[in-house]
């Protein structure tokens, strides 16, 4: 544990010019081995190797939480291991950005040579994400070289980020608007008296959050008997009531269904895609 | 009755219609209206009052330019709030845009209230949004954790973070978000630390949330929009908050309108069955 604590520390000490590239390339080298050496590996004791990892890294956060203090005398010893394992997550978690990008770029690369239908929305993909990358890394790597961050530049990425990418990721999510208004009407029919005790719960609730809904009774006292018959009042009581105690239910079946499901992943009794193909 | 039964099919063009030219007049022409504080608002409030001077806050981030209308102006009553206060605050994002979009507001609302970088606020920077991961090694060590800013700054160099080591440090957690992170920081910081948490999910997940709030898991919520434009008014000051929030009144008064119609139309359907064989 103490070489582990050590090793942990030696890679997140701070480093500068050459030994931070060689690190770097070390890593890599390092990463790539491991690969390839899982790739020459027989698939079944690949298997016993991925199960054993997970095993071991999900025992470690397990015992970690729980082992308050210390237990029979013996101080938690895996505490100070948690801050090098968060710089590690940090930076595998870094990695799948990257895994993400070349994905995007082999499924739309692939999509321009075949000339497939709507090949041109993966030429637009690959313009906006070169345009977007350079107008981030060329000031950045301008201002870490010493010079002062091209203005153009700049501009161009703040034109792209929040002329184009910011509206347009609006834009979207706010077409589920549109689909809310359809669903709504189309749903929210009194064919049966559940449906009805929905529709007007759901009419209460909906007036009771906006602000048109608080002033249609907002001439009912704020205190007393009466007040309760004010719309954010029988909100907050639809909310606080009826609607916790169902979403307590679905909470605690979500719990006890995610930890079945965490077991399984920690015991590698799950059977996904990665070891149906082997 | 021709024109009963017509409601019971309505266009979807016409509806998406009436929805647009509702929300671009509301907003154009914004209507006041009273907006009442709910005790999940007033809770906000009073998590910010009571932070300690000698510790900072944390404004977690995971929202994107989609959920911007409503995590915007919960972030910037928020950090309005704080630096109003005189606490100082970091930024803590897991989102690539949201990281992005919270600076610029942190920025804009810094410049105007005439705060300093480093000094009262700070950006941690974007993080990978693994939560139960990172927040157990955060709460043992901030600055090793972080260990530099957006700029690439060593953390431990910035002034307002001097003395700042641990979560003990850290008198409010105010998660803002449109997913379900809160789960991670009440089960890896506020069940085992007692950190104050307040929450500001957008309007959708505002009904799952009562359960930790009736707990007291969180100290209070902001309800989308709504909660953004309450928290405005008790801060004494117009945001996008309460002007959206008239958008939103005629959004769900066209919804309701819409259902109405829809179930005269069910009805009027209903009535002409015996004669001609109608019906839904």
């Amino acid at each position: 544990m103490d070489f582990i604590l050590y090793l942990g520390k030696w890679l997140a000490s701070p480093r500068h010019g050459l030994a931070l590239w060689l690190l770097i390339a070390g890593g890599l080298a390092l990463g790539v081995a491991i690969f390839l050496l899982l790739r020459a590996t027989p698939g079944r004791y690949r298997k016993l190797i991925v199960m054993a990892v997970t095993f071991l890294a999900g025992l470690f956060y397990i015992a970690e939480f729980f082992w308050s203090g210390t237990i029979f005398g013996v101080e938690n010893f895996l505490s100070p291991a948690v801050q090098p394992l968060g710089d590690v997550i940090m930076v595998v978690g870094s990695f799948t950005l990257l895994l993400g990008v070349v994905n995007l770029v082999a499924i739309h690369a692939k999509a321009i040579r075949a000339v497939r239908p709507g090949w041109h929305n993966s030429l637009a993909f690959f313009i906006a994400m070169v345009a977007i990358m350079a107008a981030g890394l060329i000031p950045y790597l301008q201002e870490q070289s010493g010079q002062k961050g091209s203005q153009s530049w700049t501009a161009v990425y703040q034109i792209l980020f929040n002329g184009m990418l910011a509206p347009l990721g609006a834009t979207m999510f706010s077409l589920v608007a549109f689909y809310i208004v359809s669903a709504s009407y189309r749903a929210f029919r009194i064919r049966s008296g559940e449906a009805t005790l929905m529709m007007l719960a759901a009419f209460l609730v909906m007036l009771g959050m906006v602000p048109i809904g608080i002033y249609l009774t907002h001439w009912l006292p704020e205190t007393g008997a009466l007040s309760n018959l004010r719309l954010e009042r029988i909100t907050q009581w639809i909310l606080t009531g009826p609607n916790a105690a169902a979403q307590r239910a679905i909470a605690f079946g979500i719990a006890v269904g995610g930890l079945a499901m965490a077991l399984r992943i920690w015991l590698s009794l799950e059977k996904g895609s990665f070891f149906d193909k082997q | 009755m021709i024109i009963l039964r017509a409601l019971l099919n309505i266009d979807r063009r016409i509806m998406y219609g009436l929805l647009c030219l509702t929300i671009v007049v509301m907003l154009k022409w914004p209507v006041k209206q009273p907006l009442s504080t709910t005790h999940a608002v007033k809770g906000v409030y009073d998590a910010v009052e009571a932070i300690p001077h000698d510790k900072i806050a944390i404004v977690s981030i995971v929202w994107s330019s989609s959920t911007m209308a409503e995590n915007g102006p919960q972030t910037e009553a928020i950090m309005r709030h704080l630096f109003k206060r005189g606490i100082r605050f970091a930024i803590l994002p897991w989102d690539q845009q949201g990281a992005t979009l919270a600076k610029d507001i942190a920025e804009k609302v810094s410049a105007e209230m005439g705060k300093t970088y480093g000094v009262d606020w700070c950006d941690w920077g974007y993080r990978p949004a693994y939560l139960y991961q990172i927040l157990p090694a955060l709460a043992k060590d901030i600055p090793a954790t972080i260990k530099k800013d957006y700029r690439g700054e060593d953390v431990r160099k910035l002034p307002m973070m001097r003395g700042v080591k641990t979560i003990h440090d850290v008198g409010l957690v105010a998660d803002i978000t449109p997913s379900g992170t809160l789960d991670a920081w009440i089960s890896q910081i506020q069940g085992v630390y007692k950190t104050p948490i307040v929450f500001a999910p957008t309007l959708v997940m505002v009904p799952e949330a009562y359960n930790p709030l009736d707990a007291g898991q969180i100290k209070g919520m902001l309800p989308g929009l709504p909660g953004a434009g309450q928290y405005e008014q008790m801060l004494n000051y117009v945001g996008f908050g309460q002007k959206g929030s008239g958008a939103l009144s005629g959004s769900f008064i066209l919804i309701i309108v819409l259902i109405i119609l829809g179930n005269v139309g069910l009805v009027a359907s209903r009535r002409r069955r015996p004669e001609d064989g109608g019906g839904d």
